[in-house]
């Protein structure tokens, strides 16, 4: 118990030492960029109340869209990265073929697609695609997804995953597939019984890292033109009209959500690999 | 004539190292296991035993000669050979029960089914109340009674085994020889027994292969008529182990050459 | 489990638009947001009641701010639906991809995306001015000519932050620094070696300029409003020139800011939707002026900056309903400058500023443009 207590008190002792640095500037005469914490903290605690300052929907309200735009966009990654990492691991035609490609792709920053995902895909959002532009409107929700925004997203998340699949994938020991093959297994069940089991510690592991970068880019693709809501939205909306309490609490939102969800894949990956670490 | 269980006639296996180099490994080796015997093969590392036993397993294929189990290619008896190698092939995201039940999910039986077996396979080899660890949380002994439940689980008759008590301490090691000639008592199993201990060897088997150095082929096979169950400390044994020792060297000593056992 | 509820979605969708979903045409326009495009914001808030001021034309609200029905009389002419778009050349991209087919927006953009082919056209004025020179609060200046005196007295060169490099504030005082003879440049030594006395920043967004600004990262900026007075209200910075005053005295004037742009693709297709259009947008300029207090209010409505900002903001921004003389010699006077700079290499290139004028424009969908061009501007 009294370690419990000391490792949580030396764990805040960094986030208490920024608060009260922040404190102090935001207490500087003249101030703008640095809201005071109380402000910040009313936009925070209120997320469903509509801003009156800036041109953006709640807090609530744009935190669901983010998350509903990374969740496409992190499922299109993973739906097409994990059967991709994983054949490229095991044929090694498909490594060759792939891996000059993708090794060039990965290090473009996501957001340098974004002038060629405006002229290629549009700013159309999913309901104008399904109702049409008149009637989209009615479709809150789906309005403010749009494909291309969610293409981008998909992209950050999309080499990270395939990257660990390949690898996972590629480590697994010839061994064990060797004892299934001995008892007579063909290769869809060696693949879906010893090579993905296998390599779902390392799948998962990609997956964090991906989400993570989905996160980090939803701030930057939310500059899409025709955006009307959002986290990252909400930081460049209030940034143009200097009201930084809006953009701090945005960030807030944006840090919490990321360790919870975050959180949800750690412990998924703590379940799946358990074995790993101590294995003989 | 009656079919051997195992047979490998004039094998032939080069390997080729990523250098380029060529790495001979085989060099026409020979031997037959009777059905229903325990042959051990021992010699100096590096004399290619492994890869005999891979051959018999289908895992590999000589240069020229060839292999033969109970008169088959050994890639048509895929689910009918027991392959244990040295460092157990659990499945280590499995709990025991899931690993020893394997073969039975390949075969389709359906899971109360696989279960029960795999517990009553679990409590064979003694370690019955234990199907649901996972094999890091077993010994190194456990693993490898897990690995024979597994086989038992296949119901294979023909068992290739890869040293696979070298890494287990005495007590645990002469606790699975007997289990070993318990099961081959009981199943009427075959098996092929790789080994450097000569006293295993004269323990379990009842004929000893002794090949030369690498590149490998058979220089004796010394027949072992000495009944079952074997007191290791009877004189009779133990005269036994000297005179097949004593042999053994005679056979592969040389200038290059390490002694065995 | 969100990939079919997508998919159950767009199925349900597909179901529905076959069953009788509304055949109203639409049609799409943009703009920036901020209050220079207040007399669209003003047609959009009036409903019913506008109609006379338009000849019938109004809109009725279906969605505030993003989607209307535009009226006329009783009769639903077309769906109105209402985007925020980029600013700079956000408005001519998103036009020229159409995304929008009416947009308000720069006027210098619109003529660079015309220039490299984009088949738009500017089909009526939006508004003049409306930029400004502003320091931060201790630098020693309240006026142009206090700026120009400290600018020679300093030893290092003052820093004045610019938007992008085809803002008409940079363009402006660049060209009054010249006539003023002072050095500047983008370091603070020229190409030639020597020391220049204003090192003009590129800060790459509006949105950079007042942290720029508090940050002491420049000593003044330039920029439209409503930024400006939102640096104001905050303290961050104090206006001393407007630039329609900086020298060459009177050649800034109704300096051109923004306009009504239509593709030409509209203007065939869509032609009395885009007539209704900018009938609401020249009413709403009108508007402005009558009912300036009203139009503060509106204009804080849709921006949601604060009333503070709106009343210093609008009163410095000249709102032109129609394409009257001053604003011909506005964008006369902005096409020689541009042409000056050779910023002009394809469709505009070797045209006199006449031309370009008449290339550019089609106001034939402006109320009375004849009667209107006698009308002067003013704040």
């Amino acid at each position: 118990m009294k370690t419990r207590l000391r490792i949580a008190l030396v764990g805040m002792v960094l986030p208490v030492a920024l608060l009260v640095a922040w404190h102090v500037a935001a207490s500087r005469p003249g101030e703008v960029v640095f809201p005071r914490l109380a402000s910040v903290w009313h936009v925070v605690a209120h997320p469903t109340e509509k801003p009156e300052t800036i041109d953006a929907p709640s807090l609530a309200f744009s935190a669901k869209t983010s998350l509903l735009r990374i969740a496409i966009g992190y499922v299109l990654a993973a739906g097409l990265a994990i059967p991709l990492g994983l054949l490229m691991g095991r044929l090694r035609i498909a490594h060759e073929v792939m891996a000059p490609l993708t090794t060039m792709l990965r290090v473009v920053c996501p957001i340098a697609w974004l002038p060629a995902a405006i002229v290629v895909i549009g700013a159309a959002s999913l309901a104008e695609h399904i109702w049409g532009p008149g009637q989209a409107w009615q479709h809150e929700t789906l309005e403010e997804v749009q494909p291309a925004m969610v293409l981008i997203i998909a992209w950050g998340a999309f080499f990270p995953i395939l990257l660990a699949s390949s690898s996972g994938a590629r480590s697994v020991r010839n061994a064990l597939l060797e004892t299934a093959w001995l008892t007579g297994m063909g290769r869809t069940g060696r693949f879906f019984c010893v090579t993905l089991p296998y390599a779902l510690p390392s799948i998962v592991n990609g997956m964090r890292i991906g989400l993570g970068i989905s996160w980090m880019v939803i701030v930057a693709a939310e500059l899409y033109p025709g955006t009307r809501s959002g986290l990252g939205y909400t930081i460049w909306v209030s940034h143009d009209t200097v009201q930084y309490e809006y953009t701090f609490a945005a960030i807030a939102y944006i840090m919490l959500i990321g360790l919870i969800l975050d959180g949800g894949l750690w412990s998924l990956e703590r379940r799946v690999s358990h074995w790993q670490a101590v294995q003989r | 004539m009656t079919e051997s269980a195992f047979s490998f006639r004039q094998i032939h296996k080069t390997f080729v190292a990523r250098s380029g180099e060529s790495v001979p490994a085989l060099d026409g080796f020979c031997c037959e296991g009777q059905v229903g015997d325990i042959t051990c093969l021992v010699g100096p590392t590096g004399c290619g035993k492994t890869t005999l036993l891979r051959m018999a397993a289908g895992l590999e294929s000589p240069d020229s000669g060839s292999v033969a189990v109970n008169g088959r290619a050994p890639g048509q008896c895929r689910g009918e050979l027991a392959y244990v190698p040295q460092q157990h092939t659990l499945f280590p995201w499995l709990r025991l029960r899931d690993n020893v039940s394997f073969p039975l999910k390949v075969k389709g039986t359906r899971r109360r089914e696989r279960h029960r077996g795999a517990d009553a396979l679990l409590d064979q080899v003694g370690l019955g109340g234990r199907a649901r660890l996972y094999p890091h949380e077993c010994s190194g002994g456990m693993q490898q009674r897990v690995m024979l439940a597994r086989q038992l689980a296949a119901g294979a008759k023909n068992w290739l085994l890869d040293e696979p008590f070298s890494s287990l301490d005495e007590r645990t090691r002469y606790a699975l020889q007997d289990l070993l000639l318990e099961l081959r008592r009981r199943q009427g199993l075959s098996a092929l027994f790789v080994t450097h201990g000569i006293e295993e060897a004269v323990y379990l088997a009842d004929r000893v292969v002794v090949m030369s150095p690498g590149p490998g082929r058979d220089v004796e096979t010394i027949g072992l008529d000495l009944t079952h169950p074997r007191d290791r400390l009877s004189a009779g044994f133990s005269a036994l182990v000297e005179r097949v020792r004593r042999r053994i060297d005679t056979l592969i000593l040389g200038p290059n050459t390490l002694g065995v056992g | 489990m969100i990939t079919t509820a997508i998919v159950t979605t767009i199925a349900a969708g597909l179901a529905a638009s076959g069953s009788g979903a509304s055949r109203t045409p639409t049609i799409k326009l943009g703009h920036v947001g901020h209050d220079h495009h207040l007399a669209l914001f003003v047609a959009l808030s009036q409903g019913a009641g506008f109609k006379t001021q338009t000849d019938g034309v109004w809109f009725r609200q279906l969605k505030k701010r993003q989607v209307y029905d535009l009226m006329n009389d009783q009769v639903v002419m077309a769906r109105l639906l209402v985007s925020k778009v980029g600013g700079g050349s956000g408005m001519p991209a998103a036009l020229a991809r159409n995304e929008i087919e009416v947009g308000l927006g720069g006027v210098a953009a619109t003529v660079a995306a015309i220039d490299k082919g984009a088949a738009l056209k500017i089909i009526a004025p939006c508004n003049c001015d409306g930029d400004m020179l502003m320091v931060r609060p201790e630098f020693p200046a309240r006026t142009w000519d206090e700026f120009l005196e400290a600018v020679r007295k300093r030893r290092e060169p003052v820093r004045i932050g610019y938007k992008a490099p085809r803002a008409v504030a940079y363009l402006i005082l660049m060209r009054a620094l010249a006539a003023s003879g002072i050095s500047y440049g983008p370091k603070a030594v020229n190409a030639g070696g020597k020391p220049v006395q204003v090192v003009l920043m590129n800060l790459q967004k509006g949105s950079n300029m007042v942290p720029s600004l508090q940050g002491k990262v420049v000593n003044g900026i330039v920029m439209n409003q409503p930024t400006v007075a939102i640096a104001e209200v905050k303290g961050v910075g104090r206006v001393i020139a407007d630039l329609r005053d900086l020298p060459p005295k009177g050649k800034w004037r109704d300096h051109p800011c923004c306009c009504v742009v239509a593709t030409e693709k509209a203007l065939k297709e869509k032609r009395a939707a885009v007539e209704a259009i900018v009938k609401a947008v020249v009413a709403g300029g009108e508007f402005i002026h009558r009912h300036r207090d009203k139009a503060i209010q509106i204009a804080s409505s849709w921006t949601k900056a604060s009333r503070q900002v709106e009343a210093r903001s609008v009163p410095t921004v000249t709102y032109v309903p129609v394409p009257n003389q001053d604003w011909q010699k506005g964008m006369l006077t902005w096409f020689e400058m541009m042409n000056d700079l050779n910023q002009f290499t394809n469709v505009l290139k070797g045209m006199t500023p006449q031309q370009m004028y008449r290339r550019v424009s089609d106001y034939s969908l402006v109320p009375n443009p004849r009667k209107a061009m006698g009308v002067s501007s003013g704040k």
